[in-house]
């Protein structure tokens, strides 16, 4: 909400500077996000008299004018404007002026004849579109009928121009909450100016010199549906003549963000934003019988407002009607069949008032808003409609010479009436940390509009609660929907007691916090992190919107959740895995030139399941490139499945994971090869996660024409699994054995199988098993692969002798040769 | 004549591995050559005997003995000389060159912020909750005294769920991680003093100061005889923790449906300490979030009788902490994921 510095004076007298009041509007709950300076766009245009005016020697149409601008000297200034003359008062732009739009003004040789300054048009200083002539200005100054300080506005030869049309003012842009429709006018600010500085509220001239003639003989008022109208006030003015308002007004207007139109619709908006009562005007003449009726709309109905936009209604929304037709989509906006034309000369006003929620939901559903709407929806006084009209009444004959007729034709089914609220101020400094008197904090809320009456509490109750001395009976004002509730007036005492004057707590001293089964969860979790970003990741934070084309284009088979209004396809449901999104900040990352990939992402995913949205966490990572940087030492390797899985077999015990093993079956569509990271055996098995290299086919989807590696795994049951406590294992006192084994077996047996039965029959004394080569070529016959282990033997007894260690090597050579057809490789 | 000992280069053989092993540096090197091999070595003296011996086989022996002693010795010096030598290069490492180094990985900087605002409160005796981002219209709306007419409700303001058979409309995504305070009051009673951060969403289009998904953190503290000077202790306890000890904070009367009296917090700017710059648009103060006492309906809902304990909320976003911490200027960022960014908070 913009409000005027200067309007808000002709309401409140305050002391305060612009700066001043902006920071007191800030600490009572008006937030000042900026102050602007109107005026500020004119600097070097002053008011200067027009002394002589000639032609200019051979041109047909421009004026050689000597100008009095209080510069000390005659300007001779060259106009080409039709309606100049002496004598005129005029605005001068003189010589390092710059007006707005950026033009500058320099001196100008024009046939030989020099020219210092530029008289301005309207347009030219940007207040109006009539580019046609100069802009004459009156003699004296005009003041606008409104202000109560009247003709004292400076006047003089050489005055900035802002000085003359009493436009130096200073405009704020005021953060106005929902709950406060009583302060989006400059009367509701100025009622709370007044209510934290002191000076009364003082309210704008009225003086109506009402004709004979009635306006109930010329209107009529119907309300079929008073619960959404409770109030319509109507007032007549007629012999208007329609035309552009003063300037004092457009400007006005202007500065708080309305665009001046002409005169009687112009005195509606400012009536609105002085008052904050929306009113609206129709050419009595296009009103069938001068009957209005409140009624709400038929199914289908079709109305077209003012911006020429048509509707299509239903019983939900309120129209304003005549016997033949609406006029009005009620408190939204006016029809096109009904409005002040050029040549209206009859003027129905309308003030009512109209229930929020009707308001609210037409605004909604017919996707149309206005000043007015904005402030029914919030509420506005219904106890305000006849000062509304009436002021409107007034300015209206001020500017276009109309006659109002005598009367309101006011319909009030439904009257106002206060709410009464019981207030224990024991109650208001034992939440605030306080001690305000009662008498103080009646002071505070009579301030603001309510009535109040102290009673002496009855004996202290017994129990819990606070003893009162009194109670405060308070009655809320029209203007004040909000104040429902005895915690509603708590808070307007502090707001005006002041919310720093509340202490600060010491916190020095606190309780204990509890350690539960989330805060383990979340240690667990940075442990996560941790390990990945030894690993070398980088952990992403994606959105958890993705477009919808992710499920086809990365198979998990998996349901989303969908939004039903998506900002946009690109972020229309629910991510249901982790995949796409780290993909998609993989691509963009090797387009912005960084070669290596390694992304992780700890969040939630969603699904459908049994009709309902579930939600879980996930942990994913995407790697690309190569194994380690490369630099000007050595080339670095590129990345490839062995590094996938030792980088989840590292994560794996950098987490605690107990008894973790693969699956190379099962895995999902989107890898080309990789495993299922299993916990436990058997029927206690638990498949956690799933890596290897993703299908190109997929990472091609997403602009990846690189080999790319993928790891996934379910955050409620990494939750459950990991973390483990490591039980202690005593340090071996005796000398370990080591033994070399190589063996020859078939391509196609995988090496766990070769290592399982080296670790079941290298008996107890086997310690640890480790693969040191792998070799297939020279030597080695074509579908088979060479295998060597490193072997070490041990026991926690004794030094092993040779013959034990033989032993034991012998079994298992006998073994893996009679199970699996292992040969042993000569050396 | 001069005896000659036919021994003599098994002698010499013999000297020379001992003085092998007081070698120990290049230096040292040079000087068992020369002692040995140089023009007025060891061994260039013993070819002077030559011509004074005169029986041809002894002469043919000696002879023998000297060839196969200089073969040996220049062996032995060749050895030590490559060995040292190594030592030589080493002295002309070049240690401007870059150093080798492994991938190095990092958090998120919004996870490092909002872990450091979790350690804080933690400090302060609050305990981390969660809750669904998936959420219903009444832990969103209806449970923290959102008036039915708010427009925060409507379709334009707030993510709803396509669930079928849910014609009411009555699945969301969470605008606030406020839910969390609701589902923890219906399971527990006071005294709670939690903190409840997340994700949450808003349909706001992404520009650089808006995200439709975005972070929270809120704190909620409720128990017998809790007052607005607690939270106001707590919360300048907080932003001092956070951005120095230097730091004010202001409460601005505002408006939140779950609070009342409500306020708005402000901090002293950090980087102008008030004086205004670009970043506070010249006011000297930043604007953190909201707080306020909890809404006595908020409490009455979860079955707490407010007559006997009050408390208090308060929420920030985690984004705008970090863009202030980091210099950030576009929101967009955080969620883009690009390496070079995400690689600058190491």
């Amino acid at each position: 909400m913009k409000i005027s510095y200067n309007w808000l004076r002709e309401f409140v007298d305050f002391l305060q500077s612009p700066e001043e009041l902006a920071e007191l509007l800030t600490r009572i709950g008006l937030n000042v996000d900026a102050i602007e300076e109107v005026g500020a766009q004119w600097r070097g245009v002053v008011v200067g008299k027009v002394l002589a005016c000639e032609s200019l020697p051979g041109s047909a149409y421009l004026k050689l004018c000597q100008v009095d601008a209080g510069t000390g000297e005659k300007l001779p200034i060259i106009c080409g404007a039709p309606n100049i003359a002496p004598g005129q008062i005029v605005p001068v732009a003189l010589v390092g002026a710059e007006l707005p739009g950026g033009f500058k003004v320099g001196e100008r040789t024009l046939r030989g004849v020099l020219s210092r300054g530029m008289i301005c048009s309207e347009k030219e200083l940007g207040i109006g579109e009539d580019a046609e002539g100069i802009l004459a200005l009156e003699d004296p100054p005009p003041t606008p009928p409104c202000n109560s300080r009247g003709g004292e506005i400076p006047f003089k030869i050489g005055a900035p121009l802002e000085e003359y049309v009493g436009l130096k003012d200073w405009v704020f842009d005021i953060e106005v909450t929902i709950n406060r429709g009583d302060c989006l006018s400059h009367l509701g600010v100025a009622r709370e100016v007044s209510a934290a500085t002191g000076p009364e509220l003082k309210l704008p001239p009225v003086d109506l010199e009402e004709i004979d003639e009635q306006t109930a003989d010329k209107v009529t008022v119907e309300i079929l549906a008073p619960d959404r109208c409770p109030r319509y006030s109507a007032r007549m003015v007629k012999g208007v003549t329609i035309g552009p308002s003063p300037l004092w007004m457009r400007e006005r207007l202007r500065s708080v963000g309305i665009r001046p139109i002409a005169n009687v619709v112009d005195v509606t908006n400012y009536a609105l934003m002085e008052l904050g009562h929306p009113l609206h005007a129709f050419d009595y003449d296009l009103v069938s019988e001068g009957k209005i009726i409140v009624r709400t709309a038929g199914e289908g109905e079709r109305f077209i407002t003012l911006d020429e936009e048509e509707h299509t209604l239903t019983s939900t929304d309120l129209l304003i009607a005549d016997p033949e037709k609406p006029v009005a989509l009620a408190g939204v906006m006016g029809g096109l069949n009904s409005g002040i034309k050029a040549d209206t000369s009859e003027v129905l006003l309308e003030c009512a008032y109209f229930n929020p929620v009707g308001i609210r939901l037409t605004s909604r559903d017919r996707a149309i808003g206005s000043e007015s709407s904005y402030r029914f929806e919030r509420g506005v006084d219904p106890e305000m409609t006849i000062f509304a009209v009436n002021r409107s009444a007034y300015l209206i004959r001020q500017l276009t010479g109309g006659e109002v007729l005598k009367g309101i034709v006011d319909n009030y089914p439904q009257p106002w009436r206060p709410r009464k609220i019981n207030l224990r101020p024991g109650r208001v400094n034992a939440l605030l940390a306080t001690d305000i008197e009662p008498a103080e904090m009646t002071g505070y809320l009579q301030a603001l509009g309510c009535g109040v009456d102290i009673k002496p509490s009855p004996p202290p109750e017994t129990g819990v609660g606070i003893r009162e001395k009194a109670t405060i009976k308070v009655t809320t004002p029209s203007w004040r929907h909000d104040l429902e509730r005895e915690i509603d007036l708590v808070e307007e005492v502090a707001r005006l007691h002041g919310y720093d004057r509340i202490g600060v707590a010491d916190t020095s001293a606190v309780p204990l916090s509890v350690d539960t089964e989330r805060e383990q969860s979340r240690r667990l979790v940075q442990r996560f992190k941790g390990a990945l970003v030894e690993l070398g990741l980088h952990e992403a934070i994606n959105f958890s919107l993705v477009p919808g084309t992710d499920s086809e284009r990365f198979p998990d088979g998996r349901q989303p959740v969908i939004l039903k209004n998506p900002l946009s396809e690109d972020m229309s449901r629910l991510r249901t895995s982790l995949g796409p999104s780290l993909l998609r900040a993989a691509e963009r990352s090797l387009r912005a030139g960084c070669a290596d990939i390694r992304l992780f992402e700890w969040g939630k995913c969603f699904r459908m399941e049994e009709g309902q949205a579930a939600e879980g966490y996930k942990l994913a990572g995407v790697i690309a490139g190569t194994v380690r940087p490369s630099s000007w030492i050595e080339k670095a390797r590129p990345f490839n499945i062995h590094d996938m899985k030792g980088m989840i077999e590292q994560l794996s015990s950098k987490i605690s994971l107990d008894k973790v093993n693969y699956i190379y079956y099962d895995i999902p569509e989107y890898l080309k090869i990789g495993g299922c990271i299993a916990i436990g055996e058997g029927d206690g098995q638990r498949i956690i996660g799933r890596f290897g290299q993703m299908q190109p086919a997929v990472s091609d989807q997403f602009g990846l024409d690189l080999p790319v590696w993928y790891f996934e795994m379910d955050g409620g049951r990494l939750l459950g699994l990991a973390g483990a406590v490591p039980h202690y294992r005593p340090l071996p006192r005796y000398p370990a054995a080591l033994r070399d084994l190589s063996f020859i077996i078939d391509e196609d047996l995988s090496a766990d199988r070769l290592e399982e039965v080296i670790r079941k029959f290298g008996g107890e004394l086997l310690e640890g098993v480790e693969l040191f080569d792998l070799f297939r070529g020279k030597g080695i016959p074509p579908d088979k692969k060479s295998l060597a282990y490193h072997l070490t033997f041990r026991s926690a007894e004794r030094t092993l002798s040779d013959s034990e260690i033989d032993q034991s090597v012998g079994a298992v050579i006998e073994a893996a040769s009679r199970h699996l057809g292992a040969a042993l490789r000569s050396q | 004549m001069k005896t000659i000992d036919m021994r003599y280069f098994a002698f010499l053989t013999d000297r020379l591995k001992g003085d092998v092993k007081d070698v120990s540096s290049a230096g040292d090197v040079e000087q068992l050559r020369v002692k040995y091999l140089g023009r007025k070595g060891l061994l260039s003296k013993a070819s002077q005997n030559f011509k004074l011996i005169e029986e041809p086989d002894d002469r043919r022996f000696y002879g023998r003995g000297f060839s196969e002693f200089k073969k040996f010795a220049t062996s032995v010096i060749e050895e030590l000389q490559a060995k040292y030598q190594d030592e030589k290069r080493i002295d002309k490492v070049d240690l401007t060159l870059p150093g080798r180094r492994d991938f190095s990985g990092g958090l998120h900087p919004l996870t490092q912020v909002l872990e450091e605002i979790i350690d804080i409160f933690r400090g302060m005796g609050f305990t981390v909750e969660t809750g669904p981002e998936a959420e219903t219209v009444y832990y969103n709306f209806d449970a923290l005294n959102t008036p039915h007419w708010h427009p925060a409700r409507d379709l334009t303001d707030t993510f709803y769920l396509d669930i079928p058979g849910d014609d009411k409309l009555n699945w969301l995504l969470r605008t606030e991680t406020s839910p969390v305070q609701i589902r923890v009051m219906e399971r527990k009673r006071p005294p709670i003093r939690i903190i409840a951060p997340g994700r949450t969403y808003r349909k706001d289009k992404p520009d650089a100061t808006h995200s439709p998904v975005f972070m929270q953190v809120e704190g909620l503290y409720v128990d017998k005889g809790v007052t607005f000077a607690d939270l106001k202790g707590t919360v300048v306890a907080f932003y001092r923790a956070l951005f120095g000890p230097e730091t004010d904070s202001r409460f601005r009367p505002h408006f939140f449906p779950f609070t009342e009296p409500s306020a708005e917090v402000d901090v002293s700017c950090l980087f102008c300490r008030g004086e205004g710059c670009r970043v506070c648009k010249g006011s000297g103060w930043l604007e953190m979030g909201g707080s306020g006492m909890v809404d006595p309906n908020v409490l009455e809902g979860v079955g707490i009788d407010p007559e006997v304990y009050s408390g208090w909320a308060f929420g920030l976003g985690i984004e705008r902490i970090a863009m202030l911490k980091y210099g950030i200027e576009d929101i967009r960022l955080f969620y883009e994921n690009d390496i070079r960014f995400l690689e600058q908070f190491d």
